[in-house]
């Protein structure tokens, strides 16, 4: 036996080489791991049947036999080819990836994760490959030589786990130079697996619960009121103003719909409370309704026939309550669907007004087809006509950077009224590094169904990206909130922060612009929605607050 | 030329081997694309394990180099007191990158060994790196002494590993109850039994 001191004694470091290397198999034979922390539990049988969806039961990943339906094969196949006879997108996303790489290294999951099936372009090979088997003849006569191969169970336990490893960004789309869109490849696949009855618990719960009381969260009506009076009582506390609670007011000229997340929980709630005030504040004729109780539409991560299905109240309720226009609150998605499906799923909204702001006059043109506008654009419009009296040193604490959240930025392109109104209501606002915002902002982690806590490691390799761009700023300004203006980013953000930038805490921007407004018979402000101590506050001087900070 | 210049001279090539090393545990093509993007915001993981290696490299070559210096002149205390001055900031600055990378392979699809096990691959490096170059191994005691620096680093690493596991665990059970902790407190301040609520309640 050698000693340690004699080199053959090392000779045992060899047992480290152990699986230091993964397999050097191609992809398509390397089987997929399915890794407790990194998949998410499945759909409830009860909730597929509150749906009318096919083949409720209940089962686990870990089974080896996920009890997919008599034919299932057919089924999938024939999903495909009505689906790419119906999106010309989906198409052509199938056939035109010339594999160029560009979007491969554009991937938060693969970013923080190294899973090569994380890259944009593997990601959608999954599907594609599949394609080209059975809709191309060259995948039919070369197979895997085409890139093709055959569809077995173990494809769409593959599909299951990567096209839930996917929040529907769509960064990757940004580099592509052929616009593909690896998140409308990602929608289809979990059509197609739903065809199966293979749901998410996480989406397919609130969707059902959105279905049948109108929000994700089943809070029933009298339970919305509840929340509600809460947050009025906090509001009297913290300013000493007693807002009014309009809720399912017919003939109200503005219906507010919000994300419900927040209705009920921190920090969300005071994102909800800070609109409340400044409506209140305004004077707006606006109501809440219990019927389209949730912006929020996770029929977005499950189908297109979800989407319509749950979007279709808001603009029923606009109807019955005979409202003008409708403003939107701090959303991500809901927002996607807004901008992007509910003119043509369920318009058009001719019984509606073009928005136009009761306090300025402006008229929301782009607006036009849709007659829905973003809180964001609301507030800006207010504070460029100096509308809201704001004293930013009350955020003289705050040191804030702003999240582009995926979908206002990427699929709506609002970039620059967020800021505008930070700039307006903070002393102190730094961007994160270029490549991580605006367009080429990074996801939370947690999006399109994936915000669930069971999946949390892998929530935290794709928050890595966005996490690490805060820590930056934390380390180089000394950043210690992060604004988004979405209701996700509002839950999963904190964990993100608390997890790669302690100390950094996350809110609303609204909730910035309450806290800086001076509001008509408002006790000394000291203290905050949060019901916080204002530091600084306690021999408050009144100071005058620079509107345009730069 | 002692271990310690000899571990110098080929500094360069002894971290690159171990890089290398280090992101082999990715598969090919991913460790390609971390080894290829030196931007540090759209490829954290290869520049926290580019700046990690390097640190942990200089801290241990410092290490080596101020001991030998230690043996060689132990009458003279000016050279000791040079030497841990110099070297002040550096742990903490390795501690720090060491840090850094745990962290987010112990969020990685990793074992725990695969995790910190990278760490161990230094110790080839260098025995391959200095084997080109002497040879032979000339310095059985040096070596072994490294490698337990090499060790205590790994400890430590694996001590970080397991606080980010814990810290994970938290985190999710934090996030569970986040998500109803305000309504619950508030329906246990008015006194209703949250099932209930009934719409008339005030
Ligand atoms: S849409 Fe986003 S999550 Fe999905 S593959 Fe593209 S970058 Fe990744
Ligand atoms: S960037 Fe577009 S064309 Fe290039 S590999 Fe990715 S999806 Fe294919």
């Amino acid at each position: 036996m050698p000693k340690p001191d004699e080199m053959s004694y090392y000779q045992q470091e060899d047992l480290l080489n152990i699986d230091a290397t993964p397999p050097k198999t191609g992809w398509m034979d390397t089987p997929v791991d399915l890794r407790p922390g990194s998949f998410i539990y499945p759909g409830k049988a009860k909730n597929l049947k509150i749906l009318d969806l096919p083949n409720p039961r209940d089962w686990a990943i870990g089974d080896d036999d996920w009890k997919l339906p008599e034919g299932w094969k057919k089924t999938v196949l024939e999903g495909m080819a009505d689906r790419l006879s119906k999106y010309r997108s989906f198409k052509l996303f199938m056939d035109t990836c010339v594999r160029c790489g560009a979007c491969a290294d554009k991937c938060h999951f693969f970013i923080g994760g190294g899973d090569p099936k994380n890259m944009p372009v593997l990601r959608a090979e999954l599907l594609r490959s599949i394609y080209r088997k059975e809709f191309t003849v060259m995948g039919k006569i070369l197979g895997k030589l085409a890139g093709a191969r055959e569809l077995t169970e173990d494809v769409i336990k593959e599909w299951f786990y990567y096209f839930y490893q996917c929040t529907e960004c769509r960064r990757c789309s940004v580099f592509c130079p052929y616009g593909i869109d690896t998140a409308e490849i990602t929608m289809i696949a979990r059509e197609l697996l739903g065809l199966l009855g293979l749901y998410i618990n996480w989406s397919i719960e609130p969707v059902a619960n959105c279905f049948r009381l109108g929000n994700h969260l089943a809070i029933p009506p009298h339970g919305m009121m509840d929340t509600l009076e809460f947050m009025v009582g906090d509001i009297e506390e913290a300013t000493g103003i007693r807002v009014d609670l309009p809720v399912n007011k017919k003939g109200a000229e503005v219906l507010f719909v919000t994300p419900s997340g927040d209705f009920v929980a921190d920090p969300g709630i005071y994102t909800c409370m800070a609109q409340m005030l400044l409506f209140h504040e305004l004077g707006i004729d606006y109501t809440f309704s219990t019927y389209a109780s949730d912006g929020g539409n996770f029929g977005l991560f499950t189908s297109h026939e979800m989407i319509k299905r749950l979007n279709a109240k808001v603009y029923a309720e606009a109807k019955r309550l005979g409202v003008k226009w409708i403003l939107g609150g701090e959303c991500g998605h809901m927002w996607r669907v807004m901008h992007q499906y509910m003119d043509t799923m369920n318009g058009p909204a001719d019984f509606l007004e073009v928005p136009k702001s009761p306090i300025t006059g402006t008229v929301f043109d782009h607006a036009k087809s849709t007659k829905m506008i973003h809180i964001m654009e609301f507030m800006a419009d207010l504070i460029k006509h100096n509308k809201l009296k704001l004293d930013p040193s009350r955020n003289d604490h705050i040191r804030v950077t702003f999240h582009d959240s995926c979908n206002p930025a990427r699929a709506m392109g609002i970039l620059e009224e967020p800021r505008y109104v930070l700039n307006a209501v903070c002393n102190n606002f730094f961007e994160m590094p270029r490549n991580t915002i605006r367009e080429q902002t990074f996801c939370c982690g947690g999006g399109a169904g994936l915000g669930t806590d069971e999946n949390m490691e892998m929530r935290l390799r794709g928050g890595l990206p966005r996490g690490n761009a805060v820590r930056h700023v934390q380390e180089k300004h000394g950043v210690n909130q992060l604004a988004a203006m979405c209701a996700i980013d509002r839950a999963t953000l904190v964990t993100v922060c608390d997890y790669w930038a302690p100390g950094v805490l996350v809110t609303g921007i609204s909730e910035l612009v309450a806290n800086a407004m001076v509001f008509t018979g408002e006790n000394e402000r000291k203290q905050n929605l949060r019901l916080e101590d204002i530091p600084g506050r306690e021999e408050d001087e009144p100071r005058e607050g620079d509107a345009n900070d730069e | 030329m002692t271990f310690g210049e000899l571990l110098r001279e080929n500094g360069d090539a002894i971290v690159r081997r171990w890089l290398d090393d280090a992101l082999s545990t990715y598969s090919k093509d991913s460790s390609a694309a971390f080894k290829r993007r030196k931007d540090p915001f759209g490829n954290p993981v290869g520049h926290a394990l580019r700046v990690a290696t390097a640190t942990i490299f200089e801290t241990l070559l410092a290490e080596t180099l101020s001991n030998a210096s230690e043996s060689n002149a132990s009458e003279s205390n000016a050279s000791e007191s040079n030497a841990t001055e110099s070297n002040a900031t550096e742990p903490a600055k390795m501690h720090e990158h060491l840090r850094e990378v745990v962290k987010m392979r112990a969020v990685q699809q990793f074992s725990a060994s695969q995790a910190v096990g990278f760490i161990f691959r230094l110790k080839q490096a260098v025995r391959t790196k200095l084997e080109a170059t002497v040879g032979d191994s000339r310095f059985p005691a040096e070596l072994v002494q490294f490698d337990q620096r090499v060790d205590r680093i790994a400890m430590e690493a694996f001590d970080i590993y397991v606080e980010c596991r814990e810290r994970l665990s938290e985190l999710r059970i934090n996030e569970v109850k986040r998500r109803v902790a305000w309504v619950v407190h508030k329906m246990d301040q008015r006194g209703v039994d949250p099932e209930l609520a009934p719409a008339d309640s005030e």
